[in-house]
């Protein structure tokens, strides 16, 4: 079982699932992720703030066939280590409470290993606020100053 | 940002909301049931005059859409006054809109140069828009006014307004994106004449992958009037505002209007650089469409950059070099189209 509560790191991240994808934009760092299948499904206990010792039955749920054994725990487990690195997530008290039902909004194939691909490419736009830091020339140009 | 004094105009910007909004609602005589995107919008008037009735025929039927939002708009002079606005301040004076985390569970804006107001109870989905005089209402685009709402109200339900329009091509809807002049709506409207359906001119709304439909109406610049007025269509012109763009109703193309569709790529259409197209990376996509939709409906929270990252990932985006000729430039929709994901080929060929 996973000792650590989690929780998204709100302050500076937006979140949405969209069909089982979830599109993720850190606005500190610019980076954005595309979350899909299992990793999009971990992310969703997280913001839910599940109790982590209840991640198995809803997994086991949803996934045909998946036994959440420790070989899936310590992929869960890196994949959570790469969220905290990333700023997707910071450490909170372990949450309690019962287990949460994983949205049935994709068909769900057997579990792979869910994994943290950051995207760099829009970083130098996505940080610039339009309303706030766009200059008179407008967006994307940055006013003096920012 | 809390403190006294953001508690304050917290609480004054709800009560400036909320006494608009039921203000708004109390005076309006005239009901009619619109939409927005998938849902039913009840749109209100006070006043059935003809400036009323072209508020009115700006928004597109419900149809079967279930009822989520209602829009009252009320114009100075019709007894519903506009609450006082010193609690807005510097937001005012810098014509910005007031942050939400002030007005929570409401959205406020005062256009100062406009003279309009808007406000929206997000949780109830009941908003208002007061004109203060009807001559600042800039006829001239006429739609503008109301984007910044339905950009609000898309919003709610994970919808994303953007600057641009649509049409159908072979069964697969291309978003054209661009700044004013960039051939965006003599393309659309040209296409739609040409039996491929005109989705949307102007103005669309992207909800779970179906590009929506969002105004009964299409602007025309020269180009484009002079395709259209080719074809018989009835051309209107709005009253008292002789420097604004005629325009046609869309259910006058009868088969070439299609309220919606699910959408397969975004175009960036340029004029004068002869005829062709080139892929765009999602870099150069998301700045393309965020240029012109991030700042045009007072979006760029969050939220928007978020769903316009999403749409620049998910669809396969083009550079379209268009011409002078509408025969020529759906070669070039459809070649860019014949490279797209999961777009079954089409014989490229001249038929218009």
């Amino acid at each position: 079982m996973a000792s650590t509560g989690w929780k998204t790191n709100s302050g500076s991240i937006s979140m949405e699932r969209l069909d089982g994808e979830t599109i993720l934009i850190n606005f500190d760092s610019g980076q954005y992720f595309t979350f899909v299948g299992p990793a999009a499904d971990v992310l969703w206990l997280v913001q839910e703030g599940a109790d982590p010792a209840t991640w198995p039955e809803s997994a086991e749920a949803a996934f045909p066939g998946l036994i959440w054994d420790d070989e899936v725990q310590r992929q869960v487990d890196a994949f959570l280590a790469d969220l905290a690195e990333a700023g997707v997530i910071v450490p909170a008290d372990a949450p309690t409470g019962p287990s949460v039902v994983l949205p049935a909004d994709y068909v769900r194939a057997a579990w792979v290993a869910p994994s943290v691909r950051a995207n760099d490419d829009l970083a130098d736009l996505l940080v610039i606020d339009p309303i706030h830091d766009a200059s008179e020339d407008g967006w994307p140009q940055v006013r003096s100053g920012q | 940002m809390a403190g006294p004094r953001f508690d304050r105009a917290s609480e004054r910007a709800r009560r400036f909301a909320q006494d608009l909004i039921e203000g708004a609602h109390a005076g309006a005589r005239t009901w009619q049931e619109s939409r927005i995107g998938p849902y039913g919008l009840r749109l209100g008037v006070r006043t059935d005059d003809d400036l009323s009735r072209l508020i009115r025929g700006a928004f597109l039927p419900a149809g079967e859409r279930p009822e989520r939002f209602s829009l009252a708009v009320v114009r100075h002079g019709e007894r519903v006054g506009l609450p006082r606005l010193d609690w807005m301040g510097l937001w005012n004076s810098a014509g910005r809109p007031v942050p939400v985390e002030v007005t929570e569970p409401y959205r406020v804006f005062c256009d100062r140069v406009t003279g309009i107001a808007y406000a929206f109870d997000m949780s109830a989905g009941r908003a208002a828009v007061w004109i203060r005089h009807d001559q600042e209402l800039d006829l001239r685009s006429f739609i503008t006014p109301f984007r910044l709402m339905i950009s609000w109200f898309a919003d709610t339900f994970g919808g994303e307004v953007l600057h641009a329009s649509a049409a159908v091509v072979d069964g697969h809807a291309v978003a054209f994106s661009g700044a004013s002049g960039s051939g965006k709506s003599t393309l659309a409207i040209g296409l739609g004449l040409a039996g491929h359906p005109l989705i949307s001119d102007d103005c669309l709304l992207i909800h779970e992958g179906v590009a929506h439909a969002v105004f009964a109406r299409a602007k025309l610049d020269g180009a484009a009037e002079r395709i259209v007025g080719s074809h018989g269509l009835d051309l209107r012109t709005l009253p008292d505002t002789p420097r604004a763009k005629r325009y046609f109703e869309v259910a006058d193309l009868g088969a070439g209007f299609v309220g919606d569709h699910p959408l397969h790529a975004l175009g960036f259409p340029v004029l004068g650089l002869g005829t062709g197209h080139y892929r765009l990376t999602p870099h150069r996509a998301y700045q393309a469409l965020g240029a012109d939709s991030l700042r045009e409906v007072f979006g760029g929270d969050r939220a928007n950059r978020m769903r316009l990252v999403r749409l620049t990932n998910r669809y396969p985006a083009y550079r379209l070099l268009l011409g002078s000729s509408m025969g020529e430039n759906l070669d070039v929709v459809r070649a860019a189209l014949a490279e797209a994901p999961g777009v079954a080929r089409t014989e490229v060929s001249h038929a218009v």
